[in-house]
């Protein structure tokens, strides 16, 4: 999930779009990711709310997802203005983490 | 021979071949004058000569070459025709270089400088390339920058094809960790649709807070290969010089108008609507939310160094302490809560007047009395260590009596805790590490059969983390036997023999009352009146208990606990017209609860959620009030001992930070309620003891 | 994960010195004499940055670059040149071609390290 796969990946989630109404995102098995990955994400989830679609990651949250979305500075409390339905990824990631730690 | 002459000796070896090479091509080019090819091998080879040269500590070489290389990179670049004389030149060069590598006593300085006297005046005049100026700054000397931390504010953009460089923005980012204190947040608004992102391009750009006592240079360091085609925007948010004059930290939006987010019209405009800025903001789509959340963390960072500083400062003024009776603390502090109960009232009746004169002096009382409960919470806060340090001696005792060797280690003394915390944790700490001393850690035979150290080990640690303080009690003793735990709570009644318990739910049967594991009733401990005991104290502090074992390795035992008793955060509910108050620290979620969800359960209390079965207790009908539940129903689902359970409500107003008052005596023994707190406009409201709630609940169940 | 990185230069004593910092820094390295060893060193490594001189024989470090950037498998692929203070031009060159950054010579061990810090973890 990096740069080099990027526009393959954009490919698959458009075509998914088109499939099916509900998309969910397994990360179990991701080795390697990069910024790229993260703004396709926010991208897809952007193109989802509008189309009134939902859009979740599902599974245990990778170490290495968790630390990526860190430390390019994701992780927030709100969402940001197109996110109407009030489910940003990068929320509820958060939620998620201050969870564990409380 | 060291490395470095390693590299010198294959240095000399090397430049004597080039040396060689130099000679032979100066001596074709004579021959064949326009030769780009010779021209650039005897460009290369004085480039290497010199460059190497420099690696390797042949300053002079590297100095001397320089001058033959400029000459002939004009050469190459047609700037100066190859003629008899620049091949005369170039190989009296060569020679000098020669002797320089071989014999570099003997070599003449003067004979140097006429040759590059000689090979200047060949140049054309008006090119005298002195590149040095744009070449990158080096490093600054330390010494100049000022030696004190300055906090700035950092935008960068990356140019949109940094991915096509090579460059990956994140890790320049988090080279600024390296720097200092450090917050970053990305700014995302501009990522657009998917059918219309470019998968390849940056649309990501940053917020960064960083404080550093580098200097802007070292900032600049950092994005020093793309600064050309970013938007790097560097400003001084405070150093700690100024610090103390502008006291307090800045608003919001103050923040966003600094950074060119938002207008002061728009401020302005924002705050006649008299709701939190940033969420009126948000909503009016007048700022996108990254850029609050990123003003929000300047915010908060700022806030932090600030203390930090406060912290550092402190020592020097410890000499000048007083000694205070604590029930006047405890005054104190039961009069900032009055405090900030009016306070409350004059900021919802200065909302509804809607008149700015008073709205201003509401917002001026509401930073005060902020700051003032801050402070007055801060008085009584003291370090653990000095329970810490009790301790010792305890160990050292117990352990003398039993016949083990244990060492006892402390870490994070300094936290600090609400008195009264501190006070109350006295008793079970002790009675949790007698029990690691004498359940916990073996004797020393026994260590030494199997392989540990003869002396045992308890660690005593205490951290912050949020509004709680964590203790852990470490030992390396012989850890919980889940079996045993097992077969005993099932001896005892407490479980049936095939219920399905995960090893955290069977650690936690320890803690039930009635339970001892320990074969033998020792003096210490083992007389089954332990943990309950304990668990009853952590309850009574609103904190709570876990337990983490590994069989034959340790035990951890962590006690979370609020900073302070005097302040809850809380989730404020409605019922019919009363209110009540949830500690939102165990608040997990809310969810609705329809008619037809109640139907569906018949007339069980669960609710799913997500496919999650989760028991709820109906408050109305536990504190029997009369009146109609509304159609939908909020459920509050709240995590108590790793389960979840749900409580029932007419309607959620929202969190609610209140200072708790106590019941007076008559109300002591109500069970399910904790306490109360006054309202801004002056309606009671009931603290919720949800554990306490829960376990009626339980018992009932099993009545009923 | 050991990350490879790749040093082509004509001069040994460079590729020795470059070779010598990475691996004491706990990179895997391998070596490249010119810019047509470098290419046929990439095709079918996986190599996680590249570092070259630029002035080399048969191809220079510019056309490596402009090669680099036009394959698949090194688009995106970290490069750093090696420069002097005299080579401002080439430095521009380098970065119009798509060279990720620059280390200027004499540099030390540590200054490379950090230059290396900025592309690969």
């Amino acid at each position: 999930m990096t740069i080099q796969n990027a526009s393959a990946l954009q490919g698959i989630f458009i075509r998914s779009l088109e499939s099916s109404s509900n998309l969910t995102i397994d990360l179990k098995d991701v080795t390697d990711l990069d910024l790229s990955f993260l703004q396709l994400l926010c991208s897809l989830h952007r193109t989802s709310t509008d189309l009134k679609m939902n859009l979740t990651l599902s599974g245990p949250c990778p170490e290495i997802f968790r630390d990526a979305v860190k430390s390019a500075g994701f992780l927030r409390r709100t969402g940001c203005k197109f996110d109407c339905k009030k489910n940003c990824l990068w929320a509820e990631m958060n939620k998620a983490a201050e969870k564990e730690i409380n | 021979m060291s490395n470095a002459e390693q590299h010198k000796a294959v240095y000399m070896e090397e430049a004597s071949e080039l040396l060689a090479e130099l000679e032979t091509s100066l001596l074709e080019l004579e021959e064949n004058a326009g030769d780009a090819e010779l021209i650039g091998r005897i460009f290369r080879a004085l480039h290497t000569i010199k460059g190497s040269g420099a690696m390797f500590g042949f300053d002079d070489i590297a100095a001397f070459t320089h001058e033959v290389e400029t000459s002939f990179d004009m050469v190459r670049n047609g700037l100066l025709p190859v003629t008899k004389k620049l091949i005369d030149l170039t190989l009296s060069s060569r020679d000098y270089i020669k002797t320089l590598l071989d014999e570099p006593e003997s070599s003449d300085k003067q004979r140097a400088g006429e040759i590059i006297y000689s090979l200047k005046k060949l140049s054309p005049k008006t090119i005298m390339p002195d590149d040095v100026k744009n070449s990158p700054a080096p490093p600054s000397p330390k010494g100049n920058e000022s030696e004190k931390s300055v906090t700035y504010r950092i935008r960068f953009r990356p140019p949109v094809d940094i991915f096509m460089r090579g460059i990956n923005p994140v890790l320049l980012i988090n080279e600024l960790y390296g720097l200092g204190e450090c917050s970053i947040t990305a700014q995302t608004d501009a990522i657009p649709q998917i059918v219309d992102i470019d998968p390849e391009s940056c649309y990501t750009y940053w917020d960064i807070v960083l404080t550093t006592d580098l200097g802007t240079n070292a900032i600049r360091d950092v994005f020093i290969f793309i600064e050309d085609d970013s938007e790097i925007n560097i400003t001084v948010l405070n150093d700690s010089s100024t610090s103390e004059a502008e006291a307090g930290h800045k608003k919001i939006g103050e923040i966003l108008v600094e950074r060119g987010d938002l207008t002061e019209k728009d401020i302005q405009k924002a705050l006649r609507k008299q709701k939190p800025l940033g969420e009126f903001l948000i909503n009016d789509r007048m700022v996108d939310a990254g850029k609050i959340e990123s003003a929000l963390a300047e915010q908060k960072h700022v806030k932090e160094i600030k203390q930090r500083e406060q912290q550092k400062e402190q020592p020097a003024d410890t000499a000048s302490s007083i000694r205070v009776a604590s029930d006047k603390l405890d005054s104190l502090v039961n009069l900032v809560g009055e405090m900030v109960t009016v306070q409350a009232r004059l900021s919802q009746l200065s909302s509804f007047r809607n008149d700015p004169d008073l709205l201003a002096v509401a917002e001026e009382v509401e930073r005060l009395t902020g700051e003032l409960r801050d402070q007055t919470m801060s008085i009584r806060m003291l370090p653990i260590g000095t329970t810490f340090s009790k301790f010792k001696r305890l160990v050292r005792d117990l352990s003398k009596e039993l016949g083990k060797r244990i060492e006892l280690t402390t870490e994070g003394a300094e936290t600090e805790l609400d008195k009264t915390v501190i006070e109350k944790l006295n008793d079970p700490m002790v009675h949790l590490i007698r029990n690691c001393i004498d359940h916990g850690i073996e004797t020393p035979d026994v260590r030494s059969d199997i392989g540990k150290p003869a002396q045992g080990m308890v660690r005593l640690s205490a951290k912050h983390s949020g509004a709680y303080v964590l203790i852990e009690i470490m030992d390396d003793g012989a850890g919980l036997d889940a079996d045993a735990i097992r077969a005993k709570a099932v001896e005892k009644g407490m479980i049936s023999l095939d219920a399905e318990l995960t090893e955290k739910e069977i650690y936690s049967l320890v803690l039930a009352p009635g339970f001892s594991t320990a074969k033998t009733v020792t003096n210490v401990s083992g007389r089954g009146v332990g943990m309950d005991v304990v668990k009853r104290a952590i309850d009574n502090l609103r904190g709570s208990i876990g337990i983490t074992s590994q069989k034959g390795i340790g035990t951890t035992i962590t006690l979370k606990l609020p900073l302070t008793l005097a302040i809850i955060e809380g989730l404020l509910v409605q019922i019919g017209i009363e209110y009540f108050v949830l500690p939102l620290s165990a608040v997990e979620e809310c969810v609705e609860l329809t008619r037809q969800d109640i139907a569906n359960a018949h007339g069980r209390h669960l609710a799913n959620v997500r496919g999650q079965i989760v028991p709820y207790i109906r408050l109305r009908g536990q504190f029997v009030m009369d009146g109609r539940p509304p159609d939908i129903e909020q459920i509050v689902i709240v995590g108590i001992e790793g389960r979840r359970v749900g409580f029932v409500v007419d309607n959620v107003v929202g969190e609610h930070q209140t200072v708790i008052k106590t019941l007076g005596r008559v109300y002591k023994d109500i069970e399910g309620i904790s306490g109360a707190t006054i309202l801004g406009d002056g309606t009671v409201a009931l603290i919720l003891d949800i554990q306490k709630l829960v376990q009626t609940a339980e018992r009932e169940e099993v009545r009923g | 994960m050991g990350r490879t990185i790749l040093i082509v230069d004509d001069s040994a004593s460079m590729r020795q010195l470059v070779s010598f910092a990475l691996k004491d820094a706990g990179y895997d390295v391998i070596a490249a004499v010119d810019g047509k060893d470098a290419l046929g060193k990439v095709n079918g490594t996986k190599v996680d940055m590249v570092v070259t001189d630029l002035n080399m024989p048969n191809m220079d470090g510019i056309t490596l670059i402009k090669n680099l950037r036009s394959a698949a498998a090194t688009r995106f692929t970290p490069v750093v040149m090696l420069t002097t203070e005299s080579q401002d031009s080439k430095k521009q060159e380098g970065r119009a071609a798509g060279a990720s950054g620059w280390i200027v010579k004499p540099f030390t061990p540590d200054k490379l390290i950090d230059v290396i810090k900025k592309f690969v973890k």
